[in-house]
């Protein structure tokens, strides 16, 4: 099992922003410690414009990287060849500037025989404070809840923090980490 | 910037307790969330009787709710501490030994607790 993860020389102490990137939003989360969860949410842009991943990174995302200061932003690529995504990651990525932005890709486990659902069933058990925000689960035909994402950054934070961990404690399955090129600029 | 603690973590508690910005001013005595708001995001600090009520208000310790700024304060407190140390040895020769004594030990206390405050252990 490849854990596909840039190592870094962050600690568990490390303040991070996990985001959940969309064409025209994100979510996010901010997570300091083990498991202290400071602040969570989604952000969307409304603007009818194409300026999207502008308005996403300037807007949206530059308060909170003033407010919070993290360490690290943080966020899934996998195989994201949407236009829209891969500009507004860009965009994003300049915008995080001196803090480490990381690309991470999912482990097997992270996306075998579990579906998204499954997983912020699992992130609203473990982190109570934002469970009641549990959308219902989605029938057939019906498109995605927005609050999905939020917990989709909650899962890529701590499977971070997961990794992290891992390699800082150079467990055997840290031998055979790959490093990841980060998305084309 | 990264292991550091933020100045107050008034946004965490408030997020937590589901309260808007309007509703978290009221509470703890200001007339609009404009005041509040700057207090989140660390641009200005909030006077005592203010911070005391965030500390009801939420249920966390105030060094707890705004350490960055405890931090800083304990960080100077230690800087004026060392200094004030300092003097003591170099009275040393005075008259009143006992006296100089019992104020190096409670000096010593004292720089201990304010360790354990700056580096949380």
């Amino acid at each position: 099992m490849g854990h596909k993860i840039r190592k870094t020389h962050h600690t568990q102490s490390t303040r991070i922003l996990a985001l959940d990137v969309h064409p025209r939003s994100f979510g996010y989360v901010v997570v300091e410690s083990p498991a202290k969860l400071l602040d969570w949410g989604v952000r969307r842009s409304y603007q009818k414009t194409k300026s999207h991943p502008e308005v996403l990174a300037r807007e949206r995302l530059r308060p909170l990287l003033k407010i919070w200061k993290p360490g690290a932003v943080v966020t899934r690529v996998g195989n994201r060849r949407n236009k829209d995504v891969q500009s507004l990651l860009r965009h994003l990525k300049k915008e995080a500037g001196a803090t480490a932005f990381l690309p991470i890709t999912g482990t097997r486990d992270y996306y075998l025989g579990r579906g998204k659902y499954q997983r912020a069933v699992e992130m609203a058990a473990r982190f109570p404070e934002i469970g009641w925000k549990l959308p219902p689960k989605r029938k057939l035909g019906d498109s995605e809840h927005y609050l999905i994402s939020m917990f989709e950054a909650l899962a890529i934070a701590v499977q971070y923090r997961a990794n992290a961990i891992r390699l800082n404690t150079g467990s055997p399955s840290s031998t055979k980490k790959k490093i990841r090129k980060p998305f084309p600029s | 910037m990264t292991g550091t603690p933020l100045d107050n973590y008034l946004r965490t508690c408030r997020k937590k307790a589901d309260l808007s910005q309007e509703e978290a001013s009221r509470l703890v005595g200001l007339k609009n969330r404009l005041q509040f708001s700057r207090y989140e995001r660390c641009q200005s600090e909030p006077p005592l009787e203010v911070a005391l009520a965030c500390e009801q208000i939420c249920g966390v310790p105030t060094a707890q709710l705004f350490a960055g700024v405890s931090t800083a304060v304990a960080k100077r407190t230690r800087k004026r501490v060392r200094a004030f140390e300092r003097t003591l040895s170099r009275e040393a020769t005075a008259a009143a030994p006992r006296r100089l004594h019992r104020k190096l030990q409670w000096v010593i206390e004292c720089l201990a607790r304010l360790v354990r405050l700056i580096y949380g252990t």
